[in-house]
């Protein structure tokens, strides 16, 4: 069944900084193809960098060259920086006040893990909320809870949940209201874009569970995506807005957009036909690490110190 | 340890555990002493490809207290210090090939110290024009390491402005004049599109800082960083209350506001790392968010337009206030 188009395609080479539009690329079963390759790790405290915390690094945009398959930033006053120059984390330390490194996907576990794990308080400061308010109801899986409050990103990738972040515009609108300062894709940091038919109120939620063909790509959309502080920062050419948080607080719920893996990769091209294929059979679309397996939580290597729902996904 | 003139002492630091991070020539480090406490920021005046990282640091002789006095007088070679960094704004790319005008008085030639020596082992022939003020043209601080720097680096010319005459020698020109903008955009180098950078004390910065504007030189043009001499105070006298203000940052770190200089060094001498870069305003790294309470700037600094966000480096408490920025504690 035709649900839509495919509006715009989005990838963000380095993790938190701000990315390129694409007119089309390949879907790997990865994601798209340099995207979040790269990522920043604070030297002060050995751990990844995210726009959460450092809300500066949005200021700074990556290129990915498929060619070289290396990135390129650019800094707020139109300086490059390439990701193969010696002094490149140097040259970014300076952009952000911080002692960094610019590291590519690790083996090792511990590049993306937490410090110290997020207790429910941690959760609510990364989501940028108050310790009175409520978190988040995203019907997060328990074990995807687990994970998240260990590693700064999913372990062995630089993703927060999933390989793909997706949002209708027509949720964006609704979110927007008439503004078009909150309607702009760029706080949103998606990289799939699509444009409904539906008369729905966002659509992308009843898709959860169940697959999307885009070309003869095919998506597995896996669960909603809450949003943290994030859409609200400043980028360039867009100022830090408040009434960003405060409409995903009172529309949303914080919860905007959906996270999906890749079940089959292709060739994605904007105003491509997107359908949906309901998936009546497995859903289960994660690889969880074993120590966050149901059943095995007590052999977790830092037993997390919270419990319930603590999804701190943006 | 080495004694660079009659007020400057440079000291050469080795890691103890692993390497010296990589770091741009202009960067500073936070110096600690090793029992903790007070701090002190000084700019590297070793350079990139140097196997230790050198501190060249000038103690006022008038003063027997204070953070650099302490360090020059207790600190004997195999101690140790704590270093945070290196980082910083105020920097340049090591092997960069653009022409660089460069003005510093005193203890202020420091970071460019940094730039020459990285420029001889990466960019030989980067053009510099370094401008110097210094009180004694006689044996000033560092005339043995410019005069290498002379014959390593081709394209480099200094200009020393000093208080007595001194003959000229080839492409180390003395002369008694002050020092002043026209100077240093009439440097052939500011014609090839050079950028000039400044470093010393806040009256030579902001004096060559206001003619630069003044002649209508773009802000991309220029940059500047200020040493602040130890002990002056930065801000006027507080009210009686002002050191009882509490001051708290994010959930982690709350205390009394005591008789700290900035809020950023509030934060360090906490114990904390903070985002800083230029450590006087002009970069903006030290952003954080204002969740309650009011704040002063030091005299003449700008207060940022957005009322919520706070120059931690430049900023003191008017009243009780929260705080939130992206803080962490310093290992070791």
């Amino acid at each position: 069944m035709q649900v839509g188009t495919l509006d715009a395609l989005w990838r963000y080479p380095v993790k938190s900084l701000g990315g390129e539009r694409l007119i089309r690329s390949r879907l790997d079963t990865a994601g798209l193809p340099g995207d979040r390759i790269l990522c920043l790790r604070d030297e002060g405290n050995g751990e990844i960098l995210s726009a959460k915390r450092l809300p500066v690094m949005l200021g700074l945009q990556a290129r990915y060259d498929e060619k070289s398959g290396g990135v390129m930033i650019v800094t707020t006053a139109g300086d490059l920086i390439d990701s193969a120059d010696p002094f490149a984390s140097a040259l970014l330390g300076a952009q952000l006040g911080r002692v960094v490194s610019l590291l590519p996907l690790m083996e090792d576990d511990a590049h993306y893990r937490r410090r110290v794990p997020l207790n429910p308080d941690g959760v609510k400061r990364l989501l940028g909320l108050s310790l009175q308010d409520e978190l988040p109801k995203a019907d997060v899986p328990d074990e995807v809870g687990l994970v998240l409050r260990q590693y700064v990103t999913w372990p062995g990738s630089h993703f927060d949940v999933a390989p793909l972040h997706v949002v209708t515009r027509q949720s964006l609108e609704k979110l927007a209201g008439g503004s078009d300062d909150i309607a702009r894709l760029e706080r949103y940091r998606a990289n799939l874009v699509l444009d409904c038919d539906t008369l729905a109120d966002w659509p992308e939620r009843a898709w959860i569970g169940h697959r999307l063909c885009i070309g003869d790509a095919v998506i597995a959309i896996t669960q909603a995506t809450v949003r943290c502080a994030m859409p609200r920062y400043a980028q360039p050419d867009l100022p830090d807005n408040p009434a960003v948080s405060s409409r995903l607080r009172d529309k949303t719920g914080h919860v905007l957009g959906v996270y999906a893996r890749v079940i089959r990769g292709g060739m994605l091209e904007c105003g491509a036909e997107v359908g949906v294929e309901p998936n009546l059979g497995e859903r289960r679309y994660y690889d969880i690490p074993a120590f966050a397996q149901p059943g095995r939580e007590a052999s977790a290597p830092s037993p997390p110190a919270a419990t319930g729902c603590g999804a701190s996904q943006k | 340890m080495i004694r660079e003139s009659a007020e400057i002492t440079s000291f050469w630091l080795k890691p103890e555990d692993g390497a010296l991070l990589p770091f741009l020539p202009g960067q500073h480090v936070i110096v600690r002493m090793p029992g903790g406490g007070d701090s002190r920021v000084y700019s590297l005046s070793s350079g990139v490809a140097d196997t230790a990282c050198r501190i060249s640091v000038r103690r006022d002789p008038s003063r027997d207290a204070g953070f650099t006095a302490m360090l020059v007088d207790r600190i004997k070679v195999g101690d140790a210090l704590r270093i945070n960094g290196p980082m910083g704004s105020f920097a340049v790319h090591p092997a960069d090939s653009s022409p660089l005008v460069l003005a510093s008085v005193g203890v202020g030639i420091t970071p460019f110290l940094s730039i020459l020596r990285s420029a001889i082992a990466l960019r030989p022939t980067r053009p510099i024009h370094l401008f110097h003020c210094t009180d004694t043209p006689a044996g000033f601080a560092f005339e043995g390491e410019l005069q290498s720097a002379l014959r390593l680096l081709p394209n480099l010319q200094i200009d020393v402005l000093a208080k007595a005459p001194r003959c000229s020698e080839e492409r180390l020109a003395f002369s008694q004049a002050r020092l002043d903008a026209v100077r240093l955009v009439s440097s052939p180098l500011f014609g090839a599109g050079a950028r000039i950078m400044l470093c010393g004390s806040p009256g030579f910065v902001e004096r060559l800082g206001g003619q630069l504007r003044a002649h209508g030189v773009a802000d991309a043009r220029w940059t500047s960083e200020l040493f602040i001499p130890a002990g002056k105070a930065h801000f006027q006298a507080g009210s009686a209350s002002a050191g009882s203000f509490g001051v708290k940052v994010n959930a982690t770190l709350e205390g009394a506001w005591g008789d700290a200089s900035n809020l950023l060094e509030w934060i360090e001498a906490a114990g904390y790392a903070a985002p800083n870069g230029c450590r006087y305003r002009a970069c903006g790294a030290c952003a954080a968010r204002l969740v309650a309470g009011k704040v002063e700037y030091l005299p003449g600094v700008t207060a940022p337009t957005d009322p919520g966000t706070v120059l931690l480096c430049t900023a003191r408490p008017a009243s009780d206030i929260e705080l939130e920025t992206d803080i962490h504690p310093i290992a070791g």
